[in-house]
C-alpha cells in the first residue's frame, strides 16, 4: 500500500465505502503494520469524540418566503424609477421641486401619478385611492411636466403634499441620507480596519518566520565555531604534548 | 403524512409561498449547523444561513432534479460560507497571540485541561463546552480540510457525494478528510471523552 494510496484507503476503509476485496486487503495491512494501525485507531478515536458534538436548534425561524418575494417585488418596481427621474431632470419645474420629488421616490418608494388634474402620491405598497382636488394645490401637477404617469386603478392620496410639509420633508430627507453616508463611511473604515489588522498580522508572521530562520543560521555559526574552537584546542594541547615529551628526552 | 421535499419543491415552483417556508423549517437547523461548523462564529452562521435561503429562494426554478434539494442546498450554503471565509482569508477564530504562541497543536491544551479537571453544573452544559471546544479545533483546519471533514462526519455524505457536490475527485476528498481528522487528533489528543457520556 503506498503513502498516497494508504490516506485514501484508511479514510474509505474508516467509512465502509470499500469493496469485500479492498476492505480485506487493508485489514491485513494494518495487521502488519504497526505506523498504519496506530494511524487507523487515531482516526477512530478522532471520530468517536467528534460525534459527542450534537446539533444545535437554529436560534432563528427562518420564514422568509413572504419577505423575500416583497422585496423581490419592490426591486422590481424601483427599477421604473430611472425613467421617471429622468422625465423629472428635464422638466420646466423649479429645480428645488424636482430635487425634492426626485429624493422621495428613490429613497421613500413613492409612486406618483397625474390624473384628472389630481396629484396622487403612494408610499410603500400602500397605493391608496385618489380623492383630493389641487384646484388649492401648492404643488401645480402641469410643473412637473403635466405627463401623466399612470397609476394601478383603486389608489388614495396617502398624504396631501403643502409647500411647508415638502420643505419639512426635504429637511429629513437630507438628515436621512447623512444617515446613510455616515453609515456606510463607518462600514468602509471598519473594512480597512480588518485589512490592515490581516496585513499586520502577516508581517508579524513573515518577521516571527524571519527570526526563526536567523536564530537557526545563528545557532549554526555557533556550533561550527565551537567545533573548530575545539580541534583548535585539542591540536594545541597534541603539539603542547609531544614537545613536553620531547623536552623529556 | 408529511410532504416530500419534492413534492414541496413542486408546490413552490408554482408560486406556494408556504411550501418554501415549510421546506426551509425542514432544512434550517442542518444548514445552520452545516454553516456554523465552516465559520465558526454564531452570529456570521445567523447571516450566512439567510443568506443561503435567498439563494434558494431566487435560483429554486434552476433546479433539475427535485430529488436532489438537500444536496443543492448544501452546494449553496457551502458556497455562501466559502465565499464569505475567503473574505477573511481563512482567520483562524481564536486569538492571534495563542496560535503564535503556542503552535496550532497545542492552541487547546488549557482549556481541555480545564473542561476536564472541572465538573460541569449538568449535562447540557458539560456537551455545550464540548461542542465549543470541537468548534475551536475545527477552526484551526484549512476550509479545504474542514469542510470534507463535516460534510462526512455531520452530515453523512459520502466521499463520493462530497466530491460530485464540491465538483473535487473523491480521491482528494478523502485526503482531505484523512489530514483533517489526523490535524484534529493531534488537537484534541488530551481530550477523553466517553462515548455517549
Amino acid at each position: 500500500m503506498k503513502c498516497n494510496q494508504r490516506e485514501e484507503l484508511l479514510v474509505a476503509s474508516l467509512y465502509g465505502e470499500l469493496s469485500g476485496e479492498e476492505e480485506e486487503m487493508v485489514r491485513k495491512h494494518l495487521a502488519s503494520c504497526a505506523a498504519c494501525r496506530e494511524e487507523f485507531e487515531t482516526l477512530q478515536s478522532t471520530t468517536g469524540i467528534l460525534r459527542q458534538w450534537d446539533d444545535v436548534e437554529s436560534p432563528v425561524q427562518y420564514r422568509m418566503a413572504e419577505s423575500i418575494a416583497e422585496t423581490e417585488r419592490r426591486s422590481s418596481r424601483s427599477s421604473r424609477k430611472p425613467g421617471l427621474l429622468r422625465r423629472l431632470r428635464h422638466s420646466s419645474a423649479p429645480a428645488y421641486i424636482v430635487a425634492a420629488a426626485a429624493l422621495l421616490l428613490v429613497v421613500f418608494n413613492i409612486d406618483l401619478s397625474v390624473e384628472d388634474g389630481r396629484l396622487s402620491v403612494g408610499f410603500g405598497d400602500q397605493m391608496p385611492d385618489v380623492s383630493q382636488e389641487l384646484s388649492n394645490a401648492e404643488i401645480d401637477p402641469q410643473s412637473l411636466g403635466g405627463v401623466p404617469l399612470g397609476m394601478p386603478v383603486g389608489n388614495e392620496v396617502a398624504r396631501f403634499v403643502s409647500r411647508d410639509d415638502f420643505v419639512q420633508s426635504q429637511g429629513e430627507l437630507i438628515r436621512f441620507v447623512a444617515t446613510l453616508i455616515r453609515e456606510s463611511e463607518d462600514r468602509q473604515i471598519e473594512n480597512l480596519g480588518a485589512i490592515m489588522h490581516e496585513y499586520l498580522q502577516g508581517v508579524e508572521l513573515q518577521r516571527e518566520t524571519d527570526l526563526g530562520m536567523l536564530g537557526a543560521k545563528v545557532d549554526e555559526v555557533e556550533r561550527s565555531t565551537q567545533s573548530v574552537l575545539q580541534s583548535l584546542v585539542g591540536s594545541n594541547a597534541a603539539t603542547s604534548d609531544s614537545i613536553n615529551e620531547e623536552g623529556e628526552k | 403524512m408529511s410532504r416530500t421535499d419534492e413534492v414541496l419543491v413542486g408546490h413552490v415552483l408554482k408560486g406556494d409561498e408556504s411550501a418554501f417556508n415549510e421546506l426551509i423549517g425542514r432544512w434550517e437547523k442542518g444548514l445552520y449547523n452545516f454553516i456554523y461548523r465552516l465559520v465558526g462564529h454564531e452570529e456570521e452562521a445567523r447571516d450566512l444561513v439567510q443568506e443561503t435561503i435567498i439563494r434558494i429562494y431566487k435560483r429554486i426554478g434552476q433546479l433539475r432534479e427535485p430529488g436532489a434539494f438537500p444536496s443543492w442546498i448544501f452546494r449553496i450554503a457551502h458556497n455562501v460560507s466559502r465565499d464569505r471565509l475567503r473574505t477573511r482569508k481563512n482567520k483562524v477564530i481564536v486569538s492571534t497571540d495563542d496560535l503564535m504562541e503556542k503552535g496550532a497543536e497545542h492552541l487547546l491544551d488549557d482549556r481541555i485541561d480545564r473542561f476536564q479537571a472541572d465538573v460541569p453544573p449538568d449535562q447540557a452544559a458539560y456537551r455545550k463546552e464540548l461542542g465549543d471546544i470541537l468548534g475551536k479545533a475545527l477552526q484551526t483546519l484549512s476550509e479545504e480540510q474542514r469542510t470534507a471533514v463535516v460534510m462526512r462526519e455531520y452530515h453523512g455524505y459520502s466521499s463520493r457525494e462530497i466530491a460530485e457536490m464540491l465538483d473535487i475527485p473523491v480521491g482528494t476528498v478523502r485526503s482531505r478528510i484523512f489530514h483533517g481528522l489526523r490535524n484534529l487528533g493531534r488537537v484534541l489528543k488530551r481530550l477523553r471523552v466517553e462515548e455517549g457520556e
